[in-house]
């Protein structure tokens, strides 16, 4: 076996580590940018995020602890900083109980959990803007999307059908501009390519990115060329809400076609 | 096993001596769908041929000893179902026997003892020896240098005289099915031979690709030594129940023994100083003693520590690693989910009736949630077999 298939065939078992590793660089480049205050936010995120899974995992007598840092660590990276850090840690509690924790934990849910979080806090306090992390971070995310990209963690139909949807409905209707790159392939990869709150079939990885994308630029297409990074997150929201019903459609399809040749 | 990439590329069958090991074992994990009945009792003597396990529905199928010597013991379980007879044997006596092989085909593999060897698709059982099926497939996967190709490539007038018998049995085609290398037989009417290479390897991806099963009908699937057994049967009246084994780690360099069905694995290992057979307690699968009827191939995965056990039960984590662990055509990770939910419907209409537990070992292995999806998939199995 060569190391990338190595490394593919183990990413299942190596789920958490690979996140989360991939998220690291970003994160430190944020530290070295914001200083103190991105400080203090990861801290608060990371806290609540582990006290959660520790709650539950002593109430269900099993359960990981380090999957909850994904969204912790995202949520840290969209901070806006007229945020409190009381309501980073409210958004966060929301997001991880509901969309997470009470169905079982990471991947027994059905949507993207850091996507979750940032929506419950736009949702939760009117006027508050997500703040789209600056081009040193994305660049720093760069290694960590490429390992996400490489091992399937993230399902590359997703980012390639997302990112051509924007663009071609972005370009068709209102405008686009070449300072969106970064920003939506940070979003397709790391928000709406989350192996846990999009398909599972192939073709639905394909209706899934263009569904992701398609909506990402309606409702963000007021603010083109500029960014509205609350749009974005919704836009993964919803297609991940859809998410079940796409695999649903695909495989009712697969049964139709074998129906067909099979009479 | 879940993928052998090793060069097989040495032309040349290896002189392979006949290993006679001390006991022998036939065991009933390998009648799958029978309830056994014994034909014999401990200390009575047997020789190669005669009759030690019958089906108590349909006695017509039973097993045969593979060599001589006496009955050991016969091993019971839970309910006084027979578990396994294990045979003392005598290494001097002959280890083929004569047969006659006259009269009807089905009858003659019946009274040999070579009627288990046959597995339906789907359910995974031994066939009814009425039935018919709508094709055999004929596994002789493992690519040129596997113990399947060699013992062809060494008898390969046997081959085509077991082939052609098989003809007999279907009213559709018999498929051959090679791992690449050269066509180990020739096409003719009613036989296919397919020598290219279907990922992933194993007979379920090869049913998915040439006749499957799923919605509806039934495939019987049989290895290619079965095949040169009953072609000898036929051809040399001489019934010879040895096989050739391949013993290697996977990323090693294989060896080959030809010994016995059922042959005490423990003696063929120690004999040979393999020091590298793991405890049970370590081995990924179920590390056993005897070899099984159909076995070609003993191998235990090189010990990965990046890749343990998963300790607790986790998520189905969708990756392509995953989802191509299962045959093209099926989805996989919405089988996997339906499977540990025990969702028979689901399952059924996603495909699973094309699968037995062999076929998901690489979903074992590669899935984070820590559930061994033969079983799961053997307890849905079961259920629709109930229904049918």
């Amino acid at each position: 076996m060569t190391g990338l298939s190595a490394m593919r065939a183990g990413a299942a078992r190596r789920c958490t580590p690979y996140r989360l590793s991939a998220l690291a660089p970003p994160v430190l480049a944020h530290f070295l940018i914001d200083g103190g205050a991105a400080l203090a936010i990861v801290v608060v995120t990371v806290s609540v995020a582990l006290g959660w899974s520790f709650l539950f995992a002593e109430l269900r007598g099993r359960g990981p602890l380090l999957d909850g840092l994904f969204p912790a660590l995202l949520l840290a990276l969209f901070a806006p900083p007229e945020a409190a850090l009381w309501q980073l840690a409210l958004a966060l509690s929301l997001a991880l109980v509901m969309g997470e924790l009470i169905f079982g934990g990471a991947g027994f849910g059905f949507l993207s959990t850091g996507a979750l979080a940032l929506a419950v806090l736009t949702v939760s306090f009117p006027g508050m803007a997500l703040e789209m992390p600056g081009a040193t971070v994305l660049w720093a995310a760069v290694p960590g999307g490429g390992l996400l990209l490489l091992s399937g963690l993230a399902p590359w139909r997703i980012v390639l059908a997302g990112g051509a949807a924007f663009a071609g409905l972005a370009a068709l209707f209102w405008s686009v501009s070449a300072d969106l790159v970064g920003p939506m392939l940070f979003i397709l990869v790391f928000l709406a390519a989350d192996p846990f709150g999009a398909p599972v079939t192939e073709p639905g990885h394909w209706v899934h990115g263009v569904l992701a994308g398609g909506l990402a630029a309606v409702l963000s297409g007021a603010a083109l060329p500029g960014l509205d990074v609350a749009g974005l997150v919704f836009a993964v929201v919803l297609a991940g809400i859809c998410a079940p019903l796409v695999d649903a459609a695909v495989i009712a399809g697969d049964e139709l076609r074998a129906r067909l040749r099979h009479g | 096993m879940i993928a052998f990439d090793f060069p097989r590329n040495l032309p040349a069958a290896p002189e392979v001596a006949m290993m006679r090991t001390g006991h022998v074992a036939l065991l009933a994990r390998d009648l799958p769908g029978l309830r056994l009945a014994a034909c014999v009792e401990e200390g009575m003597a047997v020789e190669v041929g005669t009759p030690l396990l019958r089906d108590k529905g349909r006695p017509e199928i039973r097993t045969v000893s593979p060599a001589p010597g006496r009955v050991a013991r016969i091993d019971k379980g839970y309910g006084r179902r027979i578990e396994r007879i294990v045979i003392r044997t005598r290494p001097d006596a002959a280890w083929v026997s004569p047969a006659a092989s006259g009269g009807d085909l089905r009858d003659t593999l019946s009274a040999q003892g070579l009627w288990p060897q046959f597995r339906t698709r789907p359910y995974g059982r031994v066939p009814d020896p009425a039935g018919h099926p709508d094709a055999i497939l004929v596994d002789a996967l493992g690519g040129a240098r596997s113990a399947n190709v060699l013992a062809a490539l060494d008898r390969p007038a046997a081959l085509d005289r077991g082939l052609s018998a098989l003809r007999d049995l279907t009213s559709g085609q018999v498929v051959l099915c090679q791992d690449g290398g050269a066509a180990l037989a020739a096409p003719a009417e009613g036989l296919r031979v397919e020598t290219g290479p279907i990922r992933p390897t194993g007979m379920g991806a090869q049913l998915r690709r040439w006749h499957s099963v799923a919605r509806s009908g039934e495939v019987w699937c049989v290895d290619c030594q079965s095949v040169i057994t009953i072609g000898r049967l036929l051809e040399e009246r001489v019934l010879d129940p040895s096989r050739l084994v391949e013993i290697g780690q996977e990323a090693g360099i294989a060896r080959f023994v030809r010994t016995s069905i059922g042959a005490d694995m423990d003696e063929i290992l120690r004999d040979h100083g393999d020091g590298a057979c793991p405890p049970a307690s370590e081995a990924p699968f179920e590390t056993r003693r005897w070899l099984g009827r159909i076995e070609t191939r003993i191998t235990w995965p090189e010990h990965d520590p990046a890749m343990p056990r998963a300790e607790r039960p986790g998520p189905i984590v969708p990756v392509p690693a995953l989802c191509a662990a299962l045959p093209a055509g099926i989805r996989t990770i919405p089988l996997l989910r339906a499977l540990s939910i025990c969702d028979a419907q689901a399952a059924r209409r996603l495909g699973c009736l094309d699968l037995i537990e062999e076929d998901m070992r690489a979903a074992t292995v590669i899935c984070a949630s820590g559930s061994d999806y033969g079983v799961l998939l053997r307890r849905v199995l079961d259920e629709l077999e109930a229904e049918a």
